[in-house]
């Protein structure tokens, strides 16, 4: 059996040979025809050893989330853009925000996007218990995202048709506001948000409630190229209102409501809630609010 | 930080306007109402002027307080359309718009304002049913016009604050 299996083998061997010597044969006759010299070379370079690297294909395209908006600017000028999110930037935000349930040790709450406000102990069946108060770190989330948001804000001006010379606050705040008002959950995905949405998840959510918009119009605002923005969050507590707007260093103008720093200047505030009210100009109950004192700021950058 | 010229300018100068005219409708809707309440027996003028009835001044003054009021809660709104016009671009048809929404808003203003200072006087009449109020006033009672006066005053204060929500319908229709 053995004597009959060796020329089968020798048979086959040959074969495959020969058959590989075909085919470089018709390789080389390709390149010979098709090719240039400066070809030839590459295709070489593709196939050697030393040049692996600067032939290695291209790294994966990053995958992207694309949001359509729809909005109007100047009044009746409709206006659609559209917003390709990096997944992973989404991902990361995702994940660095909010906390798991039950979780509120205070290193772990400063590390996920909240900051301490205090501490209240109380009694619960005769055992003393501490309780933390916390709000949003505002300030960590937006410089936190000023790099994820350059892409984004210059595609909102590309689709505003906004020259560099023009203040773009009237069409970013027009777009901000034309964004759905709606409460964000208190859990996200499994984690304690505090009815926050981080400003990509404002956009991948096409919706957010007023201090997500506040942080998302920051966010464009202060990612315009060169533009030096100083704005700061007011966070309006009192007189039966819980509201959030943002102000923005701007020269006071005629009629506007506006907050004035000693040592920083006049703030012009922004309602981002709904739409029609220019910069500088928000409803008579939250002005109220504000001229009694009910408010607390938040400083950007 | 950007520069936007001319806006300033223009903005002030329509705001001063508005303050005017707030003032000058505030005065003139006054005495025009108190004539209309009184059934033309007093007459506004003569009886400040020459007889110098602190009643009819009394109540004069709250009426010009309360459509003051009114006329000055619709600056706000007003502001807040002119800066929408100037960001869409100022074209004569939006111009035209715009101050048709002025007069509009300060016309809203005067017959609010009359409609406080009449509804507070109804109910004041409807109160004190014994007292001939006007005639009371025109011989010099000047509590019965202070009276009259807080009472107008306090409606209006209730009153003024839905005027700036008028005012942005009125520009959005």
């Amino acid at each position: 059996m053995d004597k009959v299996k060796t020329p089968i083998i020798l048979v086959s061997t040959a074969k495959d040979i020969i058959l590989t010597f075909l085919v470089c044969v018709f390789i080389l006759c390709l390149v010979n025809i098709n090719g240039s010299k400066e070809n030839q070379s590459r295709l070489f370079w593709d196939f050697s050893g030393d040049n692996i690297k600067t032939s290695s294909p291209e790294p994966k395209q990053e995958k992207q989330i694309v949001r359509k908006f729809k909005w109007r600017y100047p009044k009746e000028t409709k206006r659609e853009t559209v917003f390709r999110i990096p997944e992973t930037a989404l991902k990361s935000e995702i994940k660095k925000f909010g906390v798991p349930h039950g979780q509120s040790h205070p290193f772990f709450l400063k590390k996920r996007g909240f900051k301490l406000l205090g501490k209240r102990t109380f009694m619960k069946d005769h055992i003393p218990q501490e309780q933390y108060t916390s709000i949003v770190d505002y300030q960590q989330i937006f410089q936190r995202n000023q790099e994820n948001f350059k892409e984004l804000t210059r595609c909102l001006i590309a689709s505003a048709d906004l020259s560099r010379e023009k203040d773009p606050l009237h069409a970013f705040l027009s777009f901000v506001q034309y964004i759905r008002y709606k409460l964000p959950p208190r859990y996200y995905k499994g984690k304690f948000i505090n009815s926050f949405f981080v400003p990509l998840v404002c956009l991948y959510e096409k919706y957010g409630d007023c201090d997500s918009k506040a942080l998302l119009m920051a966010e464009f605002l202060c990612s315009v190229p060169g533009a030096g923005e100083k704005a700061v969050i007011v966070l309006v507590r009192g007189r039966g209102l819980a509201h959030a707007l943002l102000a923005v260093k701007r020269k006071l103008l005629p009629g506007m409501t506006t907050l004035f720093d000693i040592k920083k200047g006049y703030y012009i505030i922004l309602e981002t809630s709904k739409p029609g009210w220019a910069p500088g100009f928000i409803s008579r109950r939250v002005t109220d609010a504000i001229k009694a004192g009910f408010f607390y700021l938040v400083a950007l950058n | 930080m950007y520069e936007t010229p001319g806006l300033e300018l223009l903005s002030t100068i329509i705001y001063v306007i508005l303050i005017f005219a707030s003032v000058i409708l505030s005065v003139m809707g006054s005495m025009i109402i108190l004539s209309f309440l009184t059934r033309r027996k007093i007459d506004v003028k003569e009886e400040i002027a020459y007889n110098q009835n602190i009643g009819i001044a009394l109540v004069l003054s709250s009426f010009i307080w309360t459509i003051g009021r009114m006329c000055l809660e619709s600056a706000k709104p007003i502001m807040n359309e002119w800066y929408n016009t100037w960001a869409s671009g100022i074209t004569f048809k939006s111009a035209l718009t715009f101050a048709a929404g002025i007069l509009g808003a300060l016309l809203n203003a005067l017959i609010i304002g009359a409609i406080t200072v009449y509804l507070a006087l109804k109910i004041l009449m409807i109160l004190i049913k014994d007292i001939d109020e006007w005639e009371e006033i025109k011989q010099g009672n000047i509590a019965v016009a202070i009276v009259i006066s807080i009472t107008v005053v306090v409606v209006g204060m209730f009153f003024e604050s839905i005027v700036s929500y008028i005012v942005i319908n009125i520009f959005r229709f």
